[in-house]
């Protein structure tokens, strides 16, 4: 990526690896982050995504390899890794019986900002009219814009958000993104998890998909899908079992991935052009026997199942 | 640093005095509790004293006409009493009057020296006969007669004198373990406790700010009790106010160490409920606060002596009720502070931050 080549690295990740007693939580991972980068972190549970997460805030630390956030490490400035980095989890819940505008000037307190900066913070975060609510009293959405809040209250040189839209209505979410969106145009750097394809897709212009302690792709969202060399997917389902059309379908050109489950007499191909295929297609399994059938374009999702054998939210 | 404790400071209040349900239940409740077994489990039926005699009554013609008129019209309690006791007296000799006592036939006996002095024998931690004597007392002392408590057992008097600085041991106990201790689960299983150490804030701030509001708190509820104590049931401080503060402070640091330790690894409150009650129910019970540590076994009544909360309820009983000096309470100092420290030690060396 020429582009990131001139960009200062501010959250740089040299062979990390962390074991624990059972599993080998991430092997060997390097990673870079530039200033000014939306990173989006995908993974399947248990892919070693939240021991990274943990390793980049400092609640753990790696066995081997070297975590260097702004020029920081860990070992010797972590007072000044904290205080550039902002945070937001999607489990952290504030203390109930205390205002927003209260919650806020606390954690003004532990970065040392100013209080002048909580009427721009809850501008931003669109909860003005909140400020003197419990926090109680605050909608899921309203919760996570005052974590967001939170996070950005010291204007972070870099920002982790863990799921920062998870069990959010679509509303609520898009909310977010709008956030997130101004934060970009701010020249925010951004690291963040999430379940939802869309989220990434919307948000981030670098994907990393990890996978059993391992990056399986890092890329652009187009360039992934270019490296794919499948654009389209076509999703079917036969009326009856057809081997024999199954076989010749599998055999096709121009075909980049294909599965059948006999069972549910259903299937899936990643084809570049599916116009183009199509007649074919049609001839091979004839108009009779099929039940249904859709094309579509090739989405992050499709990758990430083709890559890892399961679905993000699953 | 200042500005963080401040606002962790503020913020514990803040949780604290917003919500009524912990206000009634921690701070009222132990006034609540004072008034209902100081004034509400009084008897309110007449009843008979019975009064040992030990000496010649002929002696003193005051005694005599005292006793004489309290077996011919029975005298009644002196002020706010439901209680209408008549009084019986026995003469017989010192020997049989102190079985009785100890057998509880009798609430005190009354001895008449060679000098003429009335001497009252008595418990005075026994409400019954410290009201049989405060009567009897009266009369005489109208009558010019000199008298002489002797307490049968040393410390004490009134049984809401012996009850209210229990009950404020009490309260700095379930205070510490529950507002500190519990909390502080709860703020790790809500990840804010996670949240907060992710900030440039010392982690000393977070613990001190918890131990600062809940002394804070604590000081409420014990003036509170103080307050009702004093006005209702005309409780007084004794000793000096630098041994009661003294102590309360070293009460707070004991149970707010011993409430880091307990909360060190929990993971969610239900195990710290479980946690807190089985270290705080014990504790309760031997601390002689309710009732006299002396009906545990002998065997092990000396180690009762020195759990944190029965060394703190004693301590305040001893400045509260008589008028001592500091060194009555300088184990119990050390004893508490080293306690506390003990905990927070140890409990920083196993504490789980996220």
């Amino acid at each position: 990526m020429p582009q990131n080549a001139k960009r200062k690295v501010v959250l740089a990740l040299e062979n990390v690896d962390k074991k624990f007693p059972r599993t080998h939580a991430v092997k060997n991972l390097s990673l870079n982050i530039h200033e000014g980068e939306f990173v989006a972190l995908l993974g399947p549970n248990g892919a070693g995504k939240t021991t990274l997460l943990e390793m980049i805030e400092g609640l753990q630390f790696p066995d081997t390899g070297r975590i260097v956030i702004d020029g920081y490490e860990y070992a010797k400035d972590e007072q000044k890794i904290r205080a550039l980095m902002g945070l937001a989890f999607q489990e952290t819940r504030f203390p109930e019986k205390i205002r927003v505008g209260e919650t806020l000037e606390l954690f003004a307190a532990f970065y040392g900002v100013s209080n002048s900066r909580i009427p721009e913070i809850l501008e931003l975060v669109a909860l003005t009219e909140k400020k003197q609510a419990y926090v109680n009293t605050l909608s899921g959405g309203q919760r996570q814009r005052l974590a967001l809040g939170v996070a950005i209250i010291q204007k972070p040189r870099i920002l982790l958000l863990d799921e920062p839209t998870t069990g959010l209505d679509p509303h609520a979410r898009r909310e977010i993104w709008r956030i997130l969106a101004d934060l970009k145009k701010q020249g925010s750097t951004l690291l963040l998890t999430t379940h939802y394809m869309e989220e990434a897709e919307e948000l981030c212009e670098r994907i990393v998909v990890m996978f059993k302690g391992t990056i399986l792709a890092d890329g652009r969202l187009e360039d992934l899908l270019e490296a794919h060399a499948s654009h389209e997917i076509i999703e079917f389902k036969l009326k009856k079992p057809a081997a024999k059309a199954v076989a010749m379908l599998q055999a096709m050109k121009k075909v980049s991935h294909f599965s059948y489950d006999p069972a549910t007499t259903t299937g899936v191909m990643h084809v570049e052009d599916a116009a183009q295929i199509l007649p074919d297609f049609l001839r091979k399994v004839g108009r009779q026997n099929l039940e249904s059938f859709a094309a579509r374009p090739l989405t992050l999702d499709d990758l990430f199942i083709k890559m890892t054998g399961r679905h993000l939210d699953g | 640093m200042v500005r963080s404790l401040w606002q962790l400071y503020l913020m514990h209040l803040r949780e604290f005095f917003r919500d009524w349900e912990i206000i009634l239940w921690s701070v009222l409740l132990p006034v609540a509790m004072s008034w209902v077994l100081g004034v509400a489990f009084v008897q309110r039926k007449v009843t008979t004293r019975q009064i040992a005699v030990v000496g010649d009554i002929q002696k003193s013609s005051e005694l005599r006409e005292v006793i004489n008129e309290i077996e011919n019209r029975n005298i009644s309690r002196p002020k706010k009493s439901n209680d209408h006791s008549v009084f019986k007296f026995s003469f017989v000799d010192q020997e049989k009057a102190e079985r009785m006592l100890r057998k509880g036939k009798i609430v005190l006996f009354i001895q008449l020296s060679q000098t003429g002095t009335v001497h009252f024998h008595l418990d005075p931690a026994n409400e019954t006969s410290y009201l049989a004597y405060l009567i009897l007392s009266r009369r005489l002392s109208q009558e010019k007669v000199a008298l002489q408590l002797n307490p049968i057992t040393t410390h004490g008097n009134r049984y809401i004198d012996f009850l209210i600085p229990g009950l404020m041991a009490l309260g700095i106990m379930n205070s510490c373990l529950w507002g500190i201790g519990y909390i502080l689960i709860e703020y790790r299983m809500k990840k804010l406790m996670r949240r907060m150490i992710a900030t440039p804030v010392k982690k000393a701030a977070i613990l001190m700010s918890f131990f600062l509001s809940r002394m804070t708190i604590n000081l409420v509820e014990v003036l509170l009790l103080f307050v009702f104590g004093y006005f209702y049931f005309g409780f007084v401080l004794q000793g000096s106010l630098l041994s009661v503060l003294s102590l309360f402070i070293s009460g707070n640091v004991a149970f707010a160490g011993l409430a880091l330790l307990l909360a060190s690894r929990a993971e969610n409150t239900r195990t710290g409920n479980g946690i807190i009650n089985v270290v705080s129910i014990p504790l309760m019970l031997a601390s002689g606060i309710f009732f006299s540590y002396a009906n545990f076994p002998e065997a092990i009544q000396p180690l009762l002596q020195y759990s944190p909360l029965a060394m703190l309820s004693d301590a305040l009983r001893t400045v509260f009720n008589t008028a001592g000096d500091f060194s009555e309470i300088a184990l119990p100092l050390v004893v508490l502070n080293v306690f506390g420290m003990f905990c927070f030690s140890l409990s920083l060396k196993i504490f789980r931050w996220h």
